[in-house]
């Protein structure tokens, strides 16, 4: 998973907070590097602040939800008007909304069903991916009968 | 108005009519008057002129006679007295009918006849001719039968004495168609007059004396005098009355006159001085400023109409002015009201920017804050955890007895107090949390109408109040059953907060605070009361007015109840205050369970 803040002490402590759970923890301080890191990497989780520097939580939610629509998208702030979670929703397409300070049980909690629907939706996928192949050489086997 | 010109015209004219033509006619009256006196005067004058001109002609005639008597008596004969008579009054002999009727006939005779001697004579009158002539004398003449006897000598006479004698002889000269006996006492003589028997004849009988002529002329002459004295006095007699008429009628045109003028002084005062002083005295007084002045003109003409134009317009001004009194009494006391809801809605913007301010600068501050609150809990936790790791990595690497040790000691100590430190910095970070979340309920969605449960916005603002409160005041939350309302929660809380904070700051040192919630029917009912003095009576109706402060000068705005009711009022709810048994307030919030109506919260200020 991904955490993105622009303040060192929140990632460490997030770091910290999940160094028990069966996940690995990348951090990135601004949305940029962390745009970089899912290129580079495949992410199940990303977990951003909304104020950062340079691009916005929003805003990298935003694009993380179209170039990678299966990873799940959770914001984590201090504080947010109603507008700043509205357009996390309608924009960002987020799935869980958390706000600072975070207690430790709730992210883990929050991050292993996040984790486990990634998992659910990938197996989903790979069942579709798989029925979808099955189809396909049926239908080809039908074909050469025919 | 024009008929009423007219009419004053009129008037005028007519009294200047009256004033101009009584006087000049009754001069030309009294002129008439004159005039037909001094007529009949002239009249009476000319007639004495006339009267005494013939009468001097009859005495200058008569005096002549008796001049032409003295020089011709002696050589004329009868005959000759005869013509001379006949030349003096040929119209007389004319018509002898008349002449024997008229007394002049024997003044003829007489005058004619003269001298001592007497005379019968029978004329003919027609031709003229002296039928019979016979000179008597006195005693003959004055005999009857003398000369009866004359007569019977002619044979016209014989014929006629014959029918006629035995009357003549009984009367004189009976059988004549007339006879006249004239007698002059004074004169002692006695005359006859015989007038003519028939028509053409005349027998002229008679006798006289010079000296009785020459008395006829004296008395002819004393006549005239005594006729001219006679006219002279009803002359002088008429011209005294014409002076007498004159002075009168002047003195009587003098009085009508100046009657007259007196009149029209008086008409003109009463008609025209009097209304036009009236109406002047009315012009001044309101001139003067006295509007509650009337004009009493009761002349029945333009002057009344004028009076009462004038006392109309009064009245319309006066009820003007009265009203314009009303009207900026009226305006003075609206601008009053309307200053002090503009002074409220002034009041109520700056306290509402001042919240948004708070509001924005809550929600950065929120931010800034929970960030390094969520790493220092989130380092509390790591810290805790770690402390306990480490002390299970030591208690399987020491014995027990290593733990006894100085060191051991002291190892177990500094970890422990570690632990405790981390306790205590989750337990602060914690309490700085709570203090930011409840900040948020009050930054959160100013603007905005939520449903909410009051007892979280109650909740919230304790924690905020906790300063106030602190270890004196013992709170006692008193929740009753109360379901979510419709409401301005941002609002709302800031009722709550502002309640607590007055409760708080009631009590001087240490008391309680009683917070109850309740549902009475569809209305929320939150009461918040305390220890303090409680509020007096007399300053029960005012608490609630904008700026009314009980505190210190700089310690409050005294906004604060008051934008608490406008708020509540803007809810459709009411703020009441009351004592509480055994002391100090209860005040009271009631908010409707829903507020009908659309719902932006912009009722904070109150429609003006």
């Amino acid at each position: 998973m991904l955490f993105v803040d622009d303040e060192e002490g929140n990632l460490f402590v997030a770091r910290e907070m999940l160094a028990d759970a069966p996940v690995v923890v990348l951090t990135a301080t601004d949305g940029a590097s962390a745009l970089e890191t899912l290129r580079s990497e495949p992410i199940a989780v990303l977990v951003s602040d909304q104020r950062m520097p340079g691009m916005s939580g929003v805003e990298l939610l935003q694009r993380a939800a179209t170039e990678w629509p299966d990873t799940i998208r959770l914001l984590l702030t201090g504080f947010a008007d109603l507008g700043a979670v509205v357009d996390a929703i309608n924009r960002g397409g987020i799935w869980r909304y958390l706000t600072k300070p975070i207690d430790p049980t709730d992210l883990q909690h929050a991050i292993r069903l996040a984790t486990e629907q990634y998992r659910t939706r990938a197996a989903h996928r790979e069942e579709v991916r798989s029925l979808k192949a099955r189809i396909d050489e049926l239908e080809a086997r039908l074909a050469a009968k025919v | 108005m024009n008929a009423g010109g007219r009419r004053i015209g009129r008037r005028l004219v007519a009294a200047l009519l009256a004033v101009l033509l009584v006087p000049l006619s009754a001069l030309l009256i009294s002129g008439e008057i004159s005039r037909r006196s001094i007529d009949g005067v002239e009249a009476a004058t000319a007639q004495l002129v006339a009267q005494s001109g013939e009468t001097l002609e009859q005495t200058q005639r008569s005096v002549a006679a008796l001049v032409n008597f003295n020089t011709k008596a002696q050589v004329l004969g009868v005959a000759e007295a005869i013509d001379l008579a006949m030349a003096l009054s040929p119209e007389l002999i004319a018509d002898p009918t008349k002449l024997a009727d008229e007394v002049e006939v024997f003044k003829l005779v007489r005058t004619t006849v003269v001298g001592r001697a007497g005379f019968v004579c029978v004329a003919d009158l027609a031709t003229k001719r002296i039928l019979l002539h016979k000179e008597v004398d006195a005693t003959t003449l004055r005999d009857v039968s003398g000369l009866e006897n004359a007569i019977e000598k002619t044979d016209l006479a014989a014929s006629l004495a014959r029918e006629r004698a035995s009357v003549m002889h009984a009367r004189g000269l009976a059988g004549w168609r007339r006879s006249f006996t004239y007698e002059d006492p004074s004169e002692g003589g006695r005359y006859w007059v015989l007038v003519p028997l028939k028509k053409g004849s005349l027998l002229v009988a008679g006798m006289t004396t010079r000296a009785g002529l020459a008395d006829s002329v004296e008395m002819d002459v004393a006549k005239t005098v005594q006729t001219a004295k006679r006219y002279l006095g009803e002359v002088q007699a008429r011209t005294a009355a014409v002076h007498a008429t004159f002075r009168a009628t002047l003195v009587l045109a003098v009085l009508l006159g100046g009657l007259v003028v007196l009149g029209g002084l008086v008409y003109v005062r009463r008609r025209f001085l009097r209304p036009i002083g009236d109406l002047t005295a009315t012009a001044l007084a309101v001139q003067r400023g006295d509007l509650h002045v009337r004009s009493h003109v009761q002349s029945k003409d333009e002057f009344e109409l004028l009076s009462r134009a004038v006392n109309d317009m009064l009245e319309r001004i006066t009820a003007q002015l009265e009203e314009l009194e009303r009207f900026s009494e009226e305006l003075e006391h609206r601008v009053i009201e309307r200053t002090e809801e503009l002074r409220h809605a002034q009041a109520q913007v700056l306290h509402s920017e001042k919240l948004a301010v708070v509001g924005t600068l809550t929600a950065g501050i929120m931010h800034e804050i929970n960030n390094p609150v969520n790493f220092v809990s989130g380092a509390t936790f790591t810290l805790g955890r770690e402390v306990a790791r480490l002390l299970g990595l030591l208690e399987e690497q020491l014995d027990p007895a290593d733990w006894q040790t100085e060191e051991g000691r002291a190892l177990r100590s500094g970890l422990d107090k570690i632990g405790e430190s981390a306790r205590l910095i989750a337990q602060g970070s914690d309490r700085i949390s709570s203090i930011v979340t409840s900040l948020r309920a009050f930054a959160r969605a100013q603007d905005r109408r939520a449903v909410v449960d009051l007892r979280e916005g109650l909740d919230s603002t304790l924690v905020l109040a906790q300063p106030l409160v602190k270890e004196r005041i013992v709170v006692h939350r008193e929740y009753g059953d109360l379901p979510a309302i419709e409401c301005n929660p941002g609002e709302v809380n800031q009722v709550f907060m502002n309640l607590v904070v007055n409760a708080a700051q009631a009590i001087a040192d240490k008391g309680e605070i009683w917070i109850r919630t309740a549902r009475i029917g569809d209305m929320a009912m939150v009461e918040i009361a305390d220890t303090g003095p409680g509020v007096p009576d007399d300053l029960r109706s005012r608490i609630f007015d904008p700026f009314f402060t009980t505190k210190e000068v700089g310690q409050g705005t005294g906004m604060g109840l008051s934008i608490c009711a406008q708020i509540v009022q803007a809810h459709g709810g009411k703020l009441e205050v009351g004592d509480r048994p055994g002391g100090g307030a209860i005040f009271r919030v009631i908010l409707p369970l829903s507020t009908p109506g659309p719902s932006t919260g912009q009722h904070r200020i109150a429609p003006v």
